[in-house]
């Protein structure tokens, strides 16, 4: 039911960006294109929940998940607030000379990070029913992977939710998957390891093409 | 030096030390019997993320220094002006 909830969402969404876009004169990709991308996105969320319902229903840290996607998609894609982020991660200084209150953003980006931080922490804890003093040991390691795998550059300015989710579901399921096959944990460890590296690798590269 | 640079070099120091980290544990766990890595596939990794984390480190140095001098030409500049 909630799967399909969400594929008529996603439908009407999608059809309401393309039509208003039409009525203003930009320039959109065809019907054929978007009814494809439309119904490819409609299956993968039926199919996600359809093998969720048969496996004990959606679980909550999903939920908390999702809601702090479509939270953040918003902030960042319709609201000044979220396009000032990627002004001052672009070119602070541009930001503060062109009347960004750069002061301001900082200190919201650091407020946002404190407030995702506590959000994270209660979610691994209610998932664990308890806590000790190493859990969390190396998330920092996996989260840098994922942004960098998803496109967000460490000099700031650059990346979207969307690739923030694509990089943290590939190195979600690197981990995971390595657990389930019982990998030998050196190799995890290496495997992770490499990624770290050619994520890191892949930016300095990328930033050094940008200045050339 | 700018905050943008710092966060970078900050960046590549911390993935630079955890490859270190990661040297230390697998070299750590070389005894270990569950393991099923070769000693000589061991030490080649070992080796390997020993000279990326030093290698790291050097660029997060070499990152600093460039944007130090950067700093004190642009400080010179200004004062000529």
């Amino acid at each position: 039911m909630t799967g399909l909830v969400a594929a008529a969402l996603i439908y009407l969404l999608m059809t309401g960006s393309r039509s208003r876009k039409l009525a203003k004169g930009y320039e959109v990709e065809s019907y054929k294109a978007t009814m494809t991308k439309c119904a490819l996105m409609c299956f993968t969320v039926v199919l996600l929940m359809t093998s969720l319902a048969w496996d004990g229903g959606i679980p909550i840290p999903l939920l908390w998940v999702v809601g702090v996607l479509l939270v953040y998609g918003f902030i960042t894609s319709k609201t000044t607030v979220g396009r000032h982020f990627y002004v001052v991660g672009g070119n602070i200084e541009a930001a503060r000379l062109s009347g960004v209150n750069t002061r301001r953003i900082m200190f919201l980006a650091y407020l946002n990070m404190a407030v995702l931080t506590s959000l994270a922490t209660f979610t691994v804890v209610a998932r664990g029913q308890s806590t000790y003093s190493s859990v969390g040991k190396n998330f920092e390691m996996d989260a840098i992977s994922a942004c960098v795998v998803g496109g967000v550059s460490a000099s700031g300015g650059a990346g979207t939710v969307l690739g923030m989710v694509i990089g943290a579901t590939l190195i979600g399921i690197i981990n995971q998957g390595m657990s389930l096959i019982h990998l030998d944990m050196n190799y995890q460890r290496i495997v992770k390891g490499l990624v770290l590296l050619a994520a890191v690798v892949f930016d300095i590269l990328s930033k050094k093409r940008n200045k050339v | 030096m700018n905050g943008k640079n710092n966060l970078r070099l900050s960046m590549i120091a911390v993935v630079a030390g955890y490859m270190l980290y990661t040297a230390y544990q697998l070299f750590d766990n070389r005894n270990d019997p569950d393991s099923g890595m070769s000693m000589g596939v061991l030490i080649l990794f070992v080796a390997f993320f020993s000279l990326a984390g030093i290698g790291l480190f050097a660029y997060a140095f070499y990152l600093w220094k460039k944007g130090k001098q950067e700093e004190k030409n642009n400080d010179e500049r200004e004062g000529m002006k």
